[in-house]
């Protein structure tokens, strides 16, 4: 009897290395994200950013319809990408009649290196210079700012990577955070849901 | 009294683990393939690169060190498809140091993966499921030379082993 408790263990362990599911670590360098004021808009910030296509754009400019917005480094060799796949899974989750709509913003902290230039050969690479989305740059204080406001905080390390948060937001047509998805792999069936009750809100 | 206990934990543990009775024969008739996922920037690999199994084997990613992911060659992972056509796209999400991820393929012919942070490090793998013969030629267009280079030339080698 022992015996069988002791292969009913092995096979419990065995089975919950070999799950064929995502993992959410808490990654090395990675930062918390902070509170956010959710009755704020970001389309009051009156800045001038730069995308990969190297046109001046306004926040404002994507009123009128939710917007994801991811912040990341181009540079980075970590969790990056994964945080661009995870913004890319939720685009990708709505309809296409929905995807028109809305737009994706990644937004990159590293002035010093990721120039319009260089997020459009990263958009290229990642296969994302597509329609609707929009690889940024701006000041730094414009950037931090907006950082701020999303709650997202970020570090310069001695070794040029940055340490920060890894989060999805979706915006409503005010600009205002309408939902936070905090993590990497994470479900975005709300996130998803949200954006549908937008767009269906805004189509009556 | 304990011949019950035991069977409803065994029926409990199949039923938490959410597998049928096909899933679970298949598993365990499997043949587990160890590849091990290595270094943490440039120097990031999949040990070994080619490895050639039977379809419904199991291939056990272990992570040795460093922060990594694998990654189907699929449009749904924007990439072009690398992989048989009839088989399903995987992506295993985030790993790292100590972590063991499973696959297991079911499907004849080449799948070809990558790793999300050092793609361009050429941190990319291939698993030939069936016979030899399935290794063919996938369309090159939107995939890094050095991805072509080391799938092409890892697998050259792996034949002529």
């Amino acid at each position: 009897m022992k015996k069988l408790y002791l292969i009913v263990i092995f096979l419990l362990t065995a089975m919950s290395v070999s799950a064929q599911h995502n993992h959410n670590h808490s990654a090395d360098n990675t930062l918390n994200t902070t509170e956010v004021n959710s009755e704020h808009s970001l389309y009051h910030l009156d800045a001038e950013w730069t995308d990969h296509r190297n046109e001046t754009i306004s926040l404002t400019d994507f009123k009128g319809a939710p917007v994801i917005v991811v912040m990341f480094y181009g540079n980075c060799t970590e969790v990056c990408p994964i945080l661009i796949q995870d913004a890319w899974r939720l685009y990708s989750s709505v309809d296409e009649s929905v995807q028109e709509e809305i737009n994706v913003l990644a937004v990159s902290f590293d002035t010093e290196n990721d120039t319009p230039e260089v997020l459009r050969k990263y958009a290229e690479y990642e296969q994302l210079d597509i329609p609707g989305w929009y690889f940024m740059t701006a000041d730094d204080a414009d950037i931090r700012t907006l950082a701020m406001m999303l709650g997202v905080q970020y570090s310069k390390k001695s070794d040029g990577h940055f340490a920060h948060s890894n989060l999805v937001t979706v915006l409503d047509e005010k600009g205002r955070i309408a939902q936070r998805v905090e993590g990497l792999n994470q479900p975005m069936d709300d996130a998803k849901s949200k954006i549908e009750s937008i767009m269906a809100k805004l189509n009556k | 009294m304990m011949k019950f206990s035991v069977l409803t934990l065994l029926i409990a543990l199949l039923l938490i683990t959410g597998w049928d009775h096909g899933m679970a024969s298949d598993f365990f008739q499997a043949d587990t393939v160890t590849v091990e996922v290595k270094g943490t920037d440039t120097d990031a690999r999949f040990d070994p690169v080619v490895v050639a199994v039977n379809p419904g084997d199991v291939i056990q990613f272990v992570v040795r060190e460093g922060l990594h992911t694998v990654t189907a060659y699929h449009p749904e992972n924007r990439r072009p498809q690398r992989i048989p056509a009839s088989a399903n796209p995987f992506n295993s999400g985030l790993l790292k140091e100590g972590d063991t991820w499973m696959l297991q393929v079911f499907e004849e012919g080449m799948y070809d993966y990558f790793c999300m942070p050092h793609e361009k490090m050429g941190h990319v793998g291939r698993i030939i499921s069936g016979s030899t013969d399935a290794v063919g030629e996938y369309p090159e267009e939107g995939i890094p030379s050095v991805v072509l280079q080391k799938l092409n030339t890892e697998t050259e080698q792996f034949l002529n082993q």
